[in-house]
């Protein structure tokens, strides 16, 4: 609980620098805020939107979180992301005569496999050449966006779409429907049990526990003789491969297909939710839900206040800032709960 | 044959005017990364340094105060990103990707009655102005702000190399430790060369909106300020090879344009992302696993 209080006071200053820079633009903050919250979380239709918007920023913050384990800071998620895209509605266009479970499996699995080996590039970098992967991410992120724009405009684009670039579109019968009564397609279920696993996988297996030595001491790493590039390798692949997937499901439900509307920053938050979530997989499922609120609560307050669509990026970006500045303030938590909080942990973690 | 020449013409240009914002921001990044911290967050600054630039000359009808107070944000902004870093456990990665992230965010709220309006544009001198083949003629026209930048090389060479000041920023970048028991307080050089480094990126962004392409349009920075980072690092922490790199990246950058004077239209895309490309590769051949890389700064410990 006290660990918690730090997140807690960051939020809290955001919303009120937030609201100051609400304040300088002739608005009463409240009345924004609470069109927000409306927007975010007010109605069964509000939270339809949230859910939806979360779901792509939980599986997209896969590819920044998995390699954290492995003490690797990866930003090329929205790229990771065009990539999945595109790719599930090529191989839907391909496999549009074969019965539907078995094409559907195909469709995310490609999308997993060239999203994993686009974000391997990076791991196989810093293994091979010692390739800052920060930096090569982000630039892998700038390549794949480039491909992605000349492949939907040039080769595979469909010539009926004149305004807008676009891909032929994914076949009726291999869209992802929605969960009855929630108004949010299926994507959402394979987010959760993708971040069960991944949790289960980091926390509950040698694997996992591998993997965090790894990325916590090299040198222990060496001396216990783990394979450390197939542990890289294989995080980046896995990391990657969800972003993409990700990619695939949005435009098997959502788009239908794929054009440059899809390069919308999601990786971006992606990226922001891992960080928040202190790369917990578990933990990143509220994160999501509270960055896809506050995307949602978005749209509402452009349309009731004339604010643009930046103005969610400004409050993110805010709150990333104040999150991780929020890190220094733990020194202020008193050591007899600090350590009693890190041993409920740890005893978690351990058992 | 006239075709061609505007090819070449169009690849000068790139270094004299694609080049100019790689070259201001990676020499403010290099000044960040010599004291030991490293800023990703200077695309955040660059586009916000566009913004203020534009703003500021639309309002003034000056593009010398654009510039002014394009520096002023980009020193803010980079002061922000060295004072955040200074407090413990805060990881400079990631407020920098915070910030890069409110940066572009903030241009593009403040920035939508801006895309409208014509401001008044920075001077530049017209060097060719004896040739009567037009496309070359422009290219020849040198801003301002890139002769900033190549005064700025030698100078930055000689102030590490040579002054008092230069050489505690290089301790600071090579040994903390050893500039603290010496007295120096770190953490506000540190801040200092990060502040310095933004107001180099803010400045490099004025240049983007008032003199090429000269507008205001969210789509105005491809990555520059990105890649300026990654030139740093494969230019090994030197001046005058982060200005010969920006100069290969300006000529590679401008090459999609080039070709399409030529009417070569498909790729476009493309090209665009050959200044990636190029880094990328460039940054695989020069990383070596098992040996420091030349130059880097030892307390430059993300970089690992």
């Amino acid at each position: 609980m006290m660990l918690a209080a730090p997140r807690g006071a960051a939020f809290a200053l955001t919303l009120m620098i937030y609201g100051l820079f609400i304040a300088l633009q002739a608005h009463n903050p409240l009345t924004v805020f609470n069109e927000m919250w409306q927007g975010a979380f007010g109605s069964r239709f509000a939270w339809s939107s949230t859910l939806s918007r979360a779901t792509p920023i939980l599986l997209t913050s896969m590819a920044t979180l998995i390699p954290a384990q492995l003490g690797l800071i990866l930003i090329g998620n929205e790229g990771v992301w065009l990539l999945g895209g595109l790719t599930t509605v090529m191989t839907s266009l391909l496999l549009k005569d074969f019965p539907q479970p078995f094409a559907w499996i195909l469709m995310f699995l490609s999308a997993f496999v060239v999203g994993g080996s686009w974000l391997m590039i990076a791991g196989a970098g810093k293994q091979w050449r010692d390739v800052d992967p920060t930096i090569s991410s982000l630039l892998l992120s700038y390549i794949a966006l480039a491909c992605f724009l000349f492949l939907v405009e040039g080769p595979f684009r469909d010539p009926s779409s004149l305004n807008k670039p676009s891909t032929y579109s994914v076949p009726e019968h291999l869209r992802v429907g929605q969960i009855p009564g929630l108004g949010v397609h299926w994507g959402l279920v394979v987010g959760i049990v993708f971040a069960v696993i991944i949790f289960f996988l980091v926390y509950r297996t040698t694997f996992g526990f591998q993997s965090r030595v790894i990325g916590g001491n090299i040198r222990t790493a060496s001396l216990l003789g783990l394979p450390q590039n197939f542990f890289i390798l294989a995080g980046c692949f896995l990391g990657g491969g969800l972003a993409g997937v990700a990619g695939g499901l949005e435009v098997a439900a959502i788009h239908g297909n794929a054009n440059a509307s899809l390069y919308s920053g999601v990786g971006f938050s992606g990226i922001l939710a891992a960080y928040v979530a202190r790369h917990n997989p578990l933990a990143v499922i509220l994160v999501a839900l509270l960055l896809g609120g506050i995307e949602s609560s978005g749209d509402l307050i452009q349309r009731r206040f004339g604010f643009s669509n930046a103005s969610v990026d400004v409050f993110q970006g805010l709150l990333f800032l104040m999150i991780l500045v929020a890190e220094s303030w733990e020194r202020f938590i008193p050591v007899k709960s600090r350590k009693m909080a890190n041993d409920i942990l740890n005893k978690e973690v351990a058992s | 044959m006239d075709s061609l020449l505007v090819f070449l013409a169009i690849l000068l240009s790139g270094i004299f005017r694609t080049s100019t914002p790689l070259l201001l921001v990676s020499l403010g990044e290099l000044i960040t990364e010599k004291s030991g911290r490293i800023n990703l967050g200077l695309e955040g600054v660059l586009v916000m340094g566009a913004l203020a630039g534009f703003a500021a000359s639309y309002w003034t009808g000056n593009a010398f105060w654009g510039v002014v107070f394009a520096a002023f944000i980009g020193f803010a902004m980079g002061g922000l990103h060295g004072w955040l870093c200074s407090y413990p456990r805060v990881s400079s990665i990631a407020v920098g990707i915070a910030l890069m992230i409110l940066g572009t965010g903030l241009a593009f709220y403040l920035g939508k009655p801006f895309i409208q309006p014509q401001a008044p544009q920075l001077f530049a001198l017209d060097l060719g102005f004896f040739i009567s083949h037009m496309p070359f003629r422009e290219a020849l026209k040198i801003n301002v702000l890139f002769l900033l930048g190549i005064i700025l090389v030698p100078f930055l060479s000689w102030f590490f190399a040579k002054t008092r000041w230069g050489l505690i920023v290089t301790m600071c970048g090579e040994n903390g430790e050893a500039a603290h028991a010496l007295g120096y307080n770190v953490a506000t050089i540190r801040t200092l060369a990060t502040a310095t480094g933004g107001m180099l990126a803010g400045i490099g962004g004025s240049f983007l909106s008032l003199y090429y392409p000269g507008l205001w349009t969210e789509s105005l920075s491809s990555g520059q300020g990105l890649l300026a980072v990654a030139l740093v690092i494969f230019s090994h922490w030197n001046a005058w090879r982060a200005m010969g790199a920006s100069f290969l990246f300006g000529i590679l950058g401008s090459l999609g344009a080039g070709l399409q004077s030529m009417g070569m239209s498909q790729g476009f895309h493309l090209f665009n992302a050959a200044p990636a490309f190029a880094g990328l590769i460039i940054l695989w051949l020069t990383s070596h696993r098992f040996q420091k890389m030349r130059g880097r700064p030892a307390e430059l410990k993300v970089l690992t």
